[in-house]
């Protein structure tokens, strides 16, 4: 699909290029914010591709950030090593997570996950001396990777941002082949699925544990970055956050993750900006509550995420615009999840070869 | 039998006290078209599920090539090439219609998670092979020019048809069909019967839940008939047609009152 390549291309450009011309550090510092919730939220839509939902994946973002935080604080290991030992942590947790969870029905395994968010968030706060409690852990060492220092907001962009890219690849490339299609055949009918063959339960414990590791990642990179963690910005509040994310960018659509994570990021900087100028008397919950309901207004208008609203809206435009001579549907279709299968032309019925 | 490609013995399927399926004993042979049918409620498609293993027999067993089956989940019996169709089509309406097939491939394709996300030479190759197997069914079942679309719009005759694509792109060895030509015109049913004959010939083993009565007369080589979960008949599609006790069941009688002879199917 090469304009799916391009579209990434280009996007891959003109990220490389903001440090040089963003007129402040300010928009560095918030692209960095955006592409690690970015990595979070391609977790969830991972997940989100067979049809389950979490609200515990602030838990892994934390989990990975105070494993890596603490191996490298006191134990003095290098981050380099504390950052993979900190995802295959949480991996393993996910797993011992998912074996009685993911057996669940749909609503049971989203308050479930719900539950171990809540757990983990209370042991950050009450397990003093590990995890330093309500006042958190301060002085966590700053990424050195072999060869080279990591220390400012520009060169943890490049880090982040790379590994935004990385990680959406390989999200793209997961949904475009056999166990993406399975993944989304569970969405579609767990009973179908399985009647072909799909080992339903294997890869949801599968998908959800990648999940976890996508967000331990991103949290495992927070902690180096920001260099002080503390338990609230792993609070349930958090996790819902992250979930709303998803929704936003559509819970299915891998290019989804990255405008969710912006979108929602933005807007919530923008209202915590103006909602105190506009209504100056008026307290934070209302800051929350106006930030629901636009939620809420985008839910309702497009319910299958923006990308995908956006798309559906350009489409119906086109076809108005188009109505005296229509357009064949298949000729304008955007770029979607997953390779279409190449189809011959219409004429040719008996060899599947001809389109590839 | 000792040749059989699956055999039931004496299977049983209760739903509290509801008896869904009362010591039904059958063998299918390789390469046969075995019909089952039966009035609403019969138990044939309880009998689909218990084979298939998306309920477990209260009774009885199932053997599949000589293997026992108890126990093993339907997507492990699916893995050893009994592939199924739903009463009410599972097609996956967010996918395309050829991406519902591809999924019917995934028995026969080992691509795992790593392989698919690093995009590896042979995760690519796989993914082509397996687009062209999925264009071949469609073709097969007449869908070739709805590839593209998203499954969920096709009307419900059409998702039988899919999900038949979908279940021969899985390359099955023993195909059960559920109620395969509802919804299909009379010459779509007409294909539908040459297609399971071609199969047949190259090697696929059928047991088709029907209720069209031409289509079980033109296709099969046996039936098989349930009433309130018993097997009252087998045989061939003219015994069957002359049976007292399926007349009775048809006709909504008591076997005791069919008289001896001189009736015959309305």
């Amino acid at each position: 699909m090469s304009g799916e390549r391009l579209g990434l291309a280009a996007l891959a450009v003109a990220l490389a290029a903001v440090p040089a011309l963003a007129p402040t550090a300010y928009v560095v510092t918030l692209l960095n914010v955006i592409g690690l919730y970015a990595i979070v939220t391609l977790g969830l839509i991972l997940l989100g591709c067979s049809g389950q939902v979490s609200l515990g994946q602030a838990a892994f973002y934390g989990l990975g950030a105070y494993t890596s935080a603490l191996l490298s604080r006191d134990l003095g290991w290098p981050p380099a090593a504390t950052i993979p030992l900190a995802l295959g942590l949480v991996a393993g947790t996910a797993y011992v997570v998912g074996v009685p969870t993911l057996r669940l029905a749909e609503h049971f395994f989203v308050l479930a996950t719900l539950g171990v968010g809540i757990i983990v968030n209370v042991l950050m706060v009450q397990l003093v001396p590990l995890t330093g409690g309500a006042s958190g852990l301060r002085d966590i060492p700053g990424l050195a990777l072999p060869g080279v220092r990591i220390t400012t907001d520009r060169q943890f962009y490049y880090l982040i941002w790379t590994l935004v890219f990385v990680t959406l690849i390989l999200a793209r490339n997961i949904t475009s082949h056999r166990t993406g299609r399975a993944l989304r055949a569970i969405l579609g009918s767990e009973v179908g699925a399985a009647a072909l063959g799909v080992e339903v339960s294997r890869y949801k414990m599968h998908v959800f544990v990648l999940s976890a590791v996508y967000a331990a990642l991103a949290g495992a990179l927070y902690a180096h970055y920001i260099r002080f963690i503390s338990p609230s910005p792993f609070s349930l509040y958090a996790s819902l956050f992250f979930l709303i994310m998803a929704v936003v960018g559509g819970l299915t659509n891998i290019w989804g993750g990255l405008l969710g994570a912006a979108a929602v990021t933005i807007l919530d900087q923008i209202i915590r900006a103006e909602v105190p100028r506009v209504f100056p008397r008026v307290g934070g919950e209302y800051q929350t509550a106006i930030y629901g309901i636009l939620l809420v207004l985008i839910m309702i208008f497009f319910p299958s995420g923006i990308v995908r609203g956006a798309l559906d809206l350009r489409r119906l435009l086109v076809r108005s615009a188009a109505r005296p001579a229509p357009v064949p549907a298949g000729a304008q279709d955007p770029p979607t999840l997953g390779d279409p299968p190449p189809v011959a032309p219409r004429a040719k019925p008996a060899d599947g070869g001809g389109g590839m | 039998m000792s040749g059989a490609l699956l055999e039931a013995q004496d299977l049983s399927r209760r739903f509290g006290g509801v008896v869904a399926l009362r010591r039904v004993s059958f063998a299918v042979a390789p390469q046969e078209i075995v019909a089952v049918i039966g009035p609403n409620g019969a138990g044939k498609t309880t009998l689909f599920n218990v084979v298939t293993g998306l309920l477990a027999p209260t009774a009885g067993r199932i053997r599949y090539r000589g293997a026992d089956l108890a126990g093993l989940s339907p997507a492990r019996i699916a893995a050893l090439g009994i592939i199924r169709t739903f009463q009410n089509p599972m097609v996956f309406g967010e996918m395309t219609v050829a991406e519902n097939v591809m999924v019917g491939c995934h028995r026969w394709t080992r691509t795992g998670l790593l392989a698919a996300a690093l995009a590896l030479p042979g995760a690519i190759h796989e993914d082509r092979l397996v687009s062209r197997a999925a264009l071949e069914a469609l073709v097969l079942v007449g869908l070739r020019d709805r590839a593209a679309d998203p499954a969920r719009d096709l009307p419900a005759g059409q998702q039988r048809l899919l999900e038949i694509a979908r279940a021969l792109a899985a390359r099955p060895t023993l195909l059960l069909l559920d109620e395969p030509t509802a919804g299909l015109s009379a010459g779509e049913a007409r294909h539908l019967v040459e297609v399971i004959r071609r199969l047949r010939a190259d090697g696929i083993t059928f047991i088709v839940i029907e209720h069209n009565m031409d289509v079980v007369m033109e296709a099969a080589d046996r039936v098989i008939v349930l009433d309130y979960g018993e097997k009252i008949a087998e045989g061939t599609p003219p015994e069957i047609q002359r049976d007292p006790r399926v007349i009775a069941a048809y006709l909504g009688e008591e076997p005791d009152a069919v008289p001896a002879a001189g009736v015959s199917l309305p």
